[in-house]
């Protein structure tokens, strides 16, 4: 009986421990393999041929199709600045600056990284259609109801995560990805 | 205490096991699920449009609202695949993927240049004549016999809209025609 609770054990451990640390490693991110800025989060040999089983892993796990960093850099957030999970119940201001690329974007999604369905049928702002407030700066308010400005709307409760997409980036940004003036994100309230 | 150690040990090997295990093979059956997805949204060596709506959602992973899509499942066992895109104002890119997801080439408008494309692609142990490639055309050479051409294209607003997806309209996939091959 003894020798049964021990191999049960073994296998529940053994199994439970390789599976938790392969898909937390592959969905948050080694620090060997991501770079952290902030909230946010980069893969930076995403869709490189040299790329580390881990950032491989990462994006074939979602069946993503990724870009080389020559061609787009990709942040994802999904806390804010103080290290909250974003909340779809709290309304929230995204700050940050142009960035020296040939276009970006910033677009809210469900945690399962599908759109967020909502009347307005908006989900994104880029670098073409969005108000600056002043030299190159912006601020986007992230709530249900419409705010003045920038405004992207959150739909039903539950987690929700921000993915900021640089095309063709200059080398500066390329070359330290941790120095990139990320945008901030505030949160203002919660319902 | 021994046998504690003993049990410890065999429980980290697996977990070792099972880690690697996980990294390493399962992706690529999530990968193969996604491609299958495509392969079934649309006949093979064909390029279909993503609709701007809808099947964004299942055919792929984190879409871009910015951004309009078109793909074509590839399968070069047979013959090259010809690419042909028309290049609409703004940025647009074509990348190939192998059947993993991995991203085997990409070019954007500015590096192409041209407001029409063409690309070929073949397998990297085909034995293939430089000499026979068709004027103006890029060879790009995959280490799998099927995959994925995907392009994209910046729609920066809603007026854009229509021009951007008749470019993506006139792009074409498809197998090089038999007579073309064997010249």
């Amino acid at each position: 009986m003894r020798a049964l609770l021990n191999i049960f054990a073994f296998l529940v451990c053994g199994l439970g421990l390789g599976y938790c640390s392969a898909d937390y490693s592959m969905q948050q991110g080694l620090a060997t393999v991501s770079v952290r800025n902030g909230p946010w989060i980069t893969w930076p040999s995403a869709g490189s041929a040299t790329a580390d089983p881990y950032t491989r892993a990462h994006f074939a796990a979602h069946g993503h199709l990724p870009l080389t960093a020559f061609e787009a850099v990709s942040f994802r957030a999904n806390s804010d600045q103080q290290g909250q999970l974003l909340d779809q119940d709290c309304e929230y201001v995204v700050e940050g600056r142009a960035f020296n690329a040939r276009w970006w974007s910033l677009t809210a999604y469900n945690t399962d990284r599908t759109l967020m369905e909502n009347p307005a049928e908006r989900h994104s702002f880029n670098s073409r259609n969005i108000v600056f407030s002043g030299q190159g700066e912006f601020q986007i308010s992230l709530a249900r109801d419409p705010r003045p400005g920038n405004w992207l709307p959150l739909a039903a409760s539950g987690g929700f995560q921000l993915t900021l997409r640089l095309y063709n980036p200059d080398a500066d940004i390329k070359n330290n990805l941790q120095a990139v003036s990320v945008p901030v994100i505030k949160k203002v309230a919660c319902s | 205490m021994r046998r504690l150690l003993y049990w410890c040990v065999a429980t980290l090997l697996l977990a070792v096991v099972v880690h690697l295990f996980v990294v390493i093979f399962v992706p690529g059956v999530d990968t193969g699920q996604k491609l299958a997805q495509m392969e079934a949204a649309g006949e093979v060596n064909k390029l279909h449009q993503i609709a701007a709506k809808d099947t964004h959602q299942v055919l792929l992973t984190e879409p871009s609202p910015d951004l309009r899509y078109a793909f074509c499942k590839f399968d070069i066992r047979t013959r090259p695949l010809m690419i042909e895109g028309s290049v609409p104002p703004g940025y647009w890119s074509v990348s190939v993927y192998g059947e993993t997801g991995s991203n085997v080439y990409t070019l954007n408008d500015r590096q192409a240049g041209v407001q029409k494309l063409q690309l070929m692609i073949v397998t990297e142990d085909e034995p293939f004549d430089d000499e026979a490639r068709p004027e103006n055309t890029i060879i790009v050479r995959v280490p799998t016999a099927s995959g994925l051409v995907l392009f994209r294209a910046l729609v920066s607003d809603r007026s854009q809209e229509e021009l951007v997806e008749s470019h993506l309209a006139a792009s074409k996939c498809g197998l090089r025609p038999v007579q073309q091959a064997a010249g």
